[in-house]
């Protein structure tokens, strides 16, 4: 219970603190700062000026947003400060407002916050996958092989899978670098070679992105009927899928999708099609989009894309270590009866009743003759 | 060493673009068509409130656009100007979101309208990582005046001198001596009790 509170409370406090970090944005931005100082304020003489941080509070309570003055001088500023659009020659976008005052909250979010909290979900949803493969270990299966081959996923699926693979890699190693690059790699590197490398990094994230986008529409299409979710899904869930909890070591009914893998599906195509949308928004600046909306877009997809990253590490330690001969369906695209009875029951009742249906058109290795069991 | 602003003075600025022309004069062969480092912004145009302020890269002292490159681009030289290596730049935008006075600028003449590198007023100072006052440098960065021991050609340039370049204590200093000779009524907050006068003697950096 104790454990429980203190994670809680340490929740509730980045989120206060998150807030106030956007909160006090604009203060910043207009350089109050350096006015309440401590080495500043020692500087001041005390007795025969007001005191600077009361000054700062009164003049932060006269240039209040839409406030009214008769000082020419003070309304000018004030209409700045409220990003009034005035004249000017320059064709540039923008152009015509003199100070962008929300500009910075985004650089002091992105930096302060957003880059090193997101280095802490990527490294702790490592240690979480290795924590569970330590504590929890590999669940196994409880009946030996029987060598009898369902087919899983076709080639059309695996070609699907992998080639999404391939292409989700080269944008979170590339976007990786983009965010932590100049962190963890610049310091290491030639001038040179660094430039390079960001240079490529920038440009295959760019030219890439949208061949993500088609894939993601392609696994929509291909899978989105399998995953809806059903009643079977909720059971499966409540038991925590058999995996922890009471009820760790029991197989929860499941048909060809379980609930967490039809949870990461739903995850992976609504991040996916924020990263799209978003990644749109700052790849084209052609559809008069603002600074503003490029640097909020930018928010949204470095956030959703290191969700996203997080949940695959999950997903690549249950399919790779997790679960025991669940890798070889996505490579082989068959998995063995065995593992398909007890992770998969309803799949696999189904496909049996189908077998028994129309044994000619069965497949050739679940042929009666040939589906003696293995000795090993 | 010096720490080098640019400070614009609203009593005085005309909005004659004179610091646009000089700029783009000084910095021709380093500058795209239709683009300019330097800008005037007037707002209550053709009213009696109307106000000018000339505005370009102010070599902000805690840089936002520096702390914000991908490809940490950026560099604060020892006077305190802030130049990039466009060789470094990969032209994803982040510091024109991350700047407040619009500074940064990307030319548009690559396929699907992406970025090129990005350009910005570099104080005349040309660029990091070449030889001072090399065609390379004016063909990339545009003048280094300040190699030369000259200022920027905008203020140097400006008619009514609102337009000041130079180490911030010297150039406020100025400002101040304007701001008690010609008067200030309510110093420019409404306020009257408030006491806003600049006193150059409570600044340690004179």
């Amino acid at each position: 219970m104790h454990i429980k509170h203190h994670v809680t409370l340490f929740f509730t406090h980045i989120i206060l603190m998150l807030s106030a970090s956007v909160m006090s944005a604009p203060e910043q931005a207009l350089g109050t700062e350096e006015v309440s100082t401590p080495s500043t304020k020692a500087k001041v003489d005390t007795a025969n000026q007001p005191n600077v941080e009361q000054l700062t509070q009164q003049l932060e309570q006269q240039i209040a947003p839409g406030q009214q003055s008769n000082s020419v001088r003070e309304s000018y500023w004030l209409q700045v400060r409220a990003g009034e659009a005035g004249r000017t020659g320059s064709a540039s976008d923008e152009h015509d407002v003199l100070i962008n005052v929300t500009a910075e909250r985004w650089m002091l979010f992105k930096e302060n916050w957003i880059s090193p909290l997101g280095a802490i979900a990527i490294v702790g949803s490592l240690l979480l996958v290795l924590l569970g493969y330590i504590i929890v270990g590999p669940i196994k299966l409880s009946a030996p092989l029987t060598g009898r081959k369902i087919p899983r996923w076709n080639r059309i699926d695996r070609t699907l899978h992998w080639s999404m693979v391939v292409v989700f890699f080269t944008l979170a190693i590339t976007g990786f670098t983009m965010v932590y690059g100049k962190d963890i790699f610049k310091p290491v590197l030639s001038a040179e070679v660094w430039g390079g490398i960001i240079y490529a990094c920038k440009q295959v994230h760019n030219y890439i992105g949208p061949l993500f986008f088609v894939l993601l529409l392609a696994m929509l299409i291909k899978w989105g009927k399998r995953n809806i979710f059903n009643k079977v899904d909720s059971n499966w869930l409540a038991k925590m899928g058999g995996m922890v909890g009471k009820h760790k070591n029991t197989h929860p009914s499941a048909g060809f999708s379980n609930a967490a893998e039809k949870i990461l599906f739903w995850s992976i195509i609504i991040a996916g099609t924020l990263l799209t949308v978003t990644g749109f928004i700052l790849d084209f600046p052609l559809f008069g989009q603002s600074r503003n909306d490029m640097a909020q877009s930018n928010m949204v997809h470095i956030i959703t894309a290191i969700m996203l990253i997080c949940g695959i590490i999950v997903h690549i330690y249950i399919g790779v270590a997790g679960i025991e001969h669940s890798l070889e369906a996505m490579v082989k695209g068959e998995v063995d009866e065995t593992w398909a009875r007890e992770h998969h029951d309803l799949w696999y009742a189904e496909w049996e009743k189908q077998q028994q249906q129309q044994p000619s058109s069965a497949n050739s290795q679940a042929d009666p003759s040939r589906s003696e069991p293995k000795q090993s | 060493m010096a720490n080098m602003k640019f400070l614009c003075d609203t009593e005085r600025c005309i909005d004659c673009n004179g610091c646009v022309t000089a700029c783009k004069n000084a910095n021709d062969e380093a500058l795209e068509w239709g683009m300019q480092r330097r800008r005037v912004v007037t707002l209550n145009d053709g009213t009696p409130d109307e106000k000018s302020v000339s505005v370009a890269c102010m070599h902000c002292t805690d840089a936002p656009c520096m702390a914000v490159c991908p490809a940490d681009c950026f560099e604060r030289t020892a006077d305190g100007i802030v130049l990039h290596d466009k060789n470094l730049c990969i032209g994803c935008g982040y510091c024109l979101f991350a700047c407040p006075f619009g500074a940064p600028q990307f030319p548009q003449k690559e396929a699907f309208s992406e970025r090129g590198k990005m350009d910005k007023c570099t104080y005349c100072a040309g660029g990091p990582n070449v030889e001072d006052g090399s065609k390379e440098e004016m063909e990339l960065y545009g003048a280094n005046r300040i190699a030369e021991g000259k200022l920027p050609m905008c203020a140097s340039l400006c008619s009514t001198k609102a337009l000041l370049a130079g180490d911030a204590s010297v150039i406020s200093d100025i400002y101040a001596k304007r701001v008690v000779t010609r008067g200030a009524e309510g110093a420019g907050w409404a306020n009257a009790e408030l006491n806003l006068g600049y006193d150059a003697s409570n600044n340690p950096s004179v």
